[in-house]
């Protein structure tokens, strides 16, 4: 699929930075025309995505997360989430609803079945002590049908 | 987020505003905890109304306060949902645990009030 525009951030895996990371996405990908709810529901996906590279990923011990954003032609947003964490083990179960590692930290299991609810695809690419990279894809619904909520 | 709280009775009505996080969550709780601490509070009340954003660990934390409620089978409403907000709860199911109602009035109907 060919690229029409794109960015890469760094970021400390640190929760103030979650706000900020959903914010960012948010803004690049409104070259799109979204409505204000594909805007919330990428939000809500990438706030999912990066809180899982902090608590899960880094252990809530600091690291580094990347996000790479690319506006494609068939008016698709691409986001990368990726850390260099511990990666997961068990990547089946680690997707199923209600499935968390960490009910100490009072997690629902929820994260992933809400990207995969508000992002068209949601791929999952990880390796035991290596790191995880979460890839998630949404298609701007077109301009002219409705446009109420366009801005 | 900000997050304000007041009493009906032995109501604990919980006002929170702005984005619940991952970063925010600690907030919530601590306030909500604070007040089960002092043994005076049955069903609680959620003013979702300025609350803008939420993803799961919202989900965590007001089923986490859910929890501690049902050790004295006390209920947990809320109302004034945003619709990205509504619709986390329809899709996740938590509406099933923590019933969605237009307003506070309804809520208080509920609960006997
Ligand atoms: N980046 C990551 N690195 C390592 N493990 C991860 C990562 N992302 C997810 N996981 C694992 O997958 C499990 C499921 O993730 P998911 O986001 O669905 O739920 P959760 O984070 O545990 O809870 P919730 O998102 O509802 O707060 C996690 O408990 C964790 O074990
Ligand atoms: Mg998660």
């Amino acid at each position: 699929m060919e690229v029409n525009n794109y960015f890469t951030i760094s970021f400390p895996a640190n929760s103030r930075n979650e706000s900020f990371a959903r914010v960012v996405v948010a803004a690049f990908a409104a070259q799109l025309d979204p409505t204000l709810e594909e805007l919330n529901e990428i939000k809500t996906a990438v706030s999912e995505a990066v809180t899982n590279a902090i608590i899960h990923g880094y252990r809530d011990r600091g690291g580094q997360v990347v996000i790479t954003c690319s506006l494609r032609q068939d008016n698709s947003l691409e986001v990368i989430v990726k850390d260099t964490g511990v990666g997961i083990d068990n990547l089946e179960q680690a997707r199923e609803p209600l499935y968390t590692s960490r009910p100490d930290l009072e997690r629902s299991g929820m994260g992933f079945t809400v990207m995969e609810e508000f992002m068209d695809s949601v791929s999952i690419q990880t390796q035991p002590g290596q790191g995880t990279s979460v890839t998630m894809t949404k298609k701007i619904s077109a301009w002219e049908q409705g446009g109420n909520e366009k801005n | 987020m900000k997050v304000a709280k007041e009493y009906r009775g032995n109501i604990l009505i919980v006002a929170a505003a702005g984005e619940l996080d991952h970063h925010t969550a600690a907030v919530l709780k601590g306030c909500i905890q604070e007040e089960l601490g002092k043994g005076m509070v049955r069903h609680i009340v959620l003013d979702f109304s300025g609350l803008s954003f939420m993803d799961s660990s919202g989900l965590g934390v007001l089923l986490g306060r859910y929890k501690e409620l049902a050790k004295w089978q006390g209920n947990m409403l809320v109302f004034g949902l945003q619709p990205l907000v509504e619709k986390l709860f329809l899709m996740t199911g938590l509406n099933k645990l923590i019933p969605v109602h237009a307003n506070l009035d309804a809520c208080l109907k509920v609960l006997g009030v």
